[in-house]
């Protein structure tokens, strides 16, 4: 359908007069894109943004995500007086690394770092990546999709204010590993009976199939290692930012221990629910120190709606 | 030059007045610095999270009452004959409840310290668990100390009530 890529050298212009190359500029811009293949051709966009600079949060934005140190958990109290689990998410020296290049420019990719690492621990790779981009080293990086209006300069340092209280959020980490374990565990299966004869075959899995086909299915739920992977909890509301300790507290647990880094976003699978709080100034692209509204230290989200405690009239 | 100073100060002011319009709650006193002690120099965040939360929950001076180290005669012991009054909601604060009982449980965790309380009401045994630092929780009063308790936790006391629950005893504590 295409015609064949020419190859750029000294006779491509009679290679094309010859193989009726239609000249790139004649092109569409669906035709470039396939047409741009080998590795020297392909186009990488990235957004241009020199100046760190407060702009409007619209509802087709992407803002950043963060890496966060899970520190431990506690309880609060909110307006009602009814009891919340919270986790203190720790953010620690998180600045944006570097701006990857991606193919569709209007997807872009945020690199973030979070963390310290020595230089006597990074490697030399590494270290480069680092000074190309005039960062220290990071414990941690995770890349982030934002939209384009969302960009940050290189070495912009986020913090904690960066999230509203009241606003939802999705955390994502390795959960705790399992270990090697059994069916029941691992996958709910109900076992066999207790008693009543059962011979040795308490937390089996019973049979693994039919006569036809006559094998195990690739894939068959079995005993085996359980945990470690990657877990998202999808909106969980950010209870208080505090920002003098650098740490956002988001109800309920998250996954992994502590100490370990979290990566935490502003929520996606929204249908039902408002990502922001009615009345939120939304720090967008971050909070940026100078120029957004100076708050206080500690923040608390207003849960709203009515008062639990108090029996609804019906 | 003026201007320029009255810019700063201004930018320098909250932005927030008044934060009853705003959508978050500002909690009272603030702590503009982290309460972390002197020979701290890398606090612990959990640590100075619970320091602070306990000493805002403190309004009363109920975090004494739980002091292990502190002398019997200060600090809320097993035994005690205590009485809590609890808000019923938030919004009204009049509305109150209280209950009466003896503390047969105290479980210090920082800022989830919460202690049982049993009484019978109509004859029946009734125990309470309060967490101390909750906002409902409006008042902790030691009615009476408890005399000759040897144990830490009184469970014993639902099958052997003892002295605690005779009537007399109950009338003279006015309960």
């Amino acid at each position: 359908m295409f015609p064949r890529t020419v190859q750029a050298g000294r006779n491509a212009a009679n290679s094309a007069i010859i193989h009726n190359i239609v000249p790139r500029s004649l092109l569409s811009t669906s035709a470039v894109s396939y047409k741009a293949k080998l590795p020297h051709e392909k186009l990488r966009y990235a957004p241009k943004v020199d100046e760190l600079k407060l702009s409007n949060y619209t509802e087709n934005s992407q803002r950043t995500g963060v890496i966060a140190r899970k520190k431990g958990m506690t309880g609060m109290w909110d307006e009602w007086g009814v009891r919340v689990p919270v986790t203190v998410l720790q953010l620690e020296k998180v600045q944006v690394v570097s701006i990857i290049e991606t193919s569709n420019p209007s997807c872009a990719r945020l690199q973030i770092g979070c963390g310290v690492r020595k230089e006597k621990n990074t490697s030399k790779p590494m270290k480069g990546h680092y000074d190309a981009h005039g960062v220290e080293p990071k414990a941690k990086l995770f890349e982030f999709p934002i939209s384009p209006d969302a960009a940050l300069p290189v070495g912009t340092e986020i913090s904690a204010a960066h999230f509203v209280p009241g606003q939802l959020v999705d955390v994502t980490a390795p959960g705790l590993g399992k270990g090697f374990q059994g069916v029941m565990k691992r996958w709910g299966f109900s076992g066999g009976r207790a008693s009543h004869g059962n011979s040795l075959a308490h937390r089996t899995p019973g049979s693994t199939g039919n006569i036809n086909p006559g094998r195990v299915y690739p894939g068959k739920k079995m005993p085996g290692r359980m945990g470690g992977k990657n877990v998202t909890v999808i909106r969980l509301p950010v209870m208080k930012v505090d920002t003098a300790l650098n740490c956002i507290w988001v109800k309920g647990p998250v996954p992994g221990h502590d100490e370990q880094f979290i990566k935490v976003r502003d929520s996606t699978k929204l249908i039902k629910h408002r990502l922001f709080p009615e009345g939120a100034v939304v720090p967008f692209p971050t909070y940026i120190p100078g120029q957004s509204p100076a708050l206080p230290r500690e923040t608390i989200a207003k849960v709203g709606g009515q008062d639990p405690l108090v029996p609804s009239s019906d | 030059m003026l201007c320029k100073q009255l810019l700063t100060r201004a930018l320098a002011r909250p932005f927030f007045r008044s934060y009853s319009q705003a959508h978050f709650i500002v909690p009272q006193p603030q702590f503009d610095q982290p309460l972390a002690l002197p020979i701290e120099k890398r606090p612990n965040v959990m640590k100075v999270v619970e320091r602070e939360a306990i000493s805002r929950a403190n309004v009363d001076g109920r975090s004494d009452l739980f002091i292990r180290r502190a002398a019997p005669k200060d600090r809320l012991c097993a035994g005690d004959v205590v009485s809590v009054e609890t808000r019923n909601s938030m919004a009204d604060g009049a509305a109150t409840s209280s209950f009466t009982g003896v503390c047969i449980a105290i479980y210090r965790r920082g800022i989830d310290t919460s202690f049982i309380l049993r009484n019978l009401v109509q004859r029946v045994g009734v125990e309470m668990r309060f967490l101390a630092y909750s906002p409902l929780v409006k008042r902790i009063e030691i009615v009476h100390k408890g005399v000759g308790y040897r144990r830490a936790k009184l469970f014993y006391l639902r099958e052997n009530p003892g002295k605690a629950f005779q009537l007399k005893l109950l009338k003279k504590t006015g309960k």
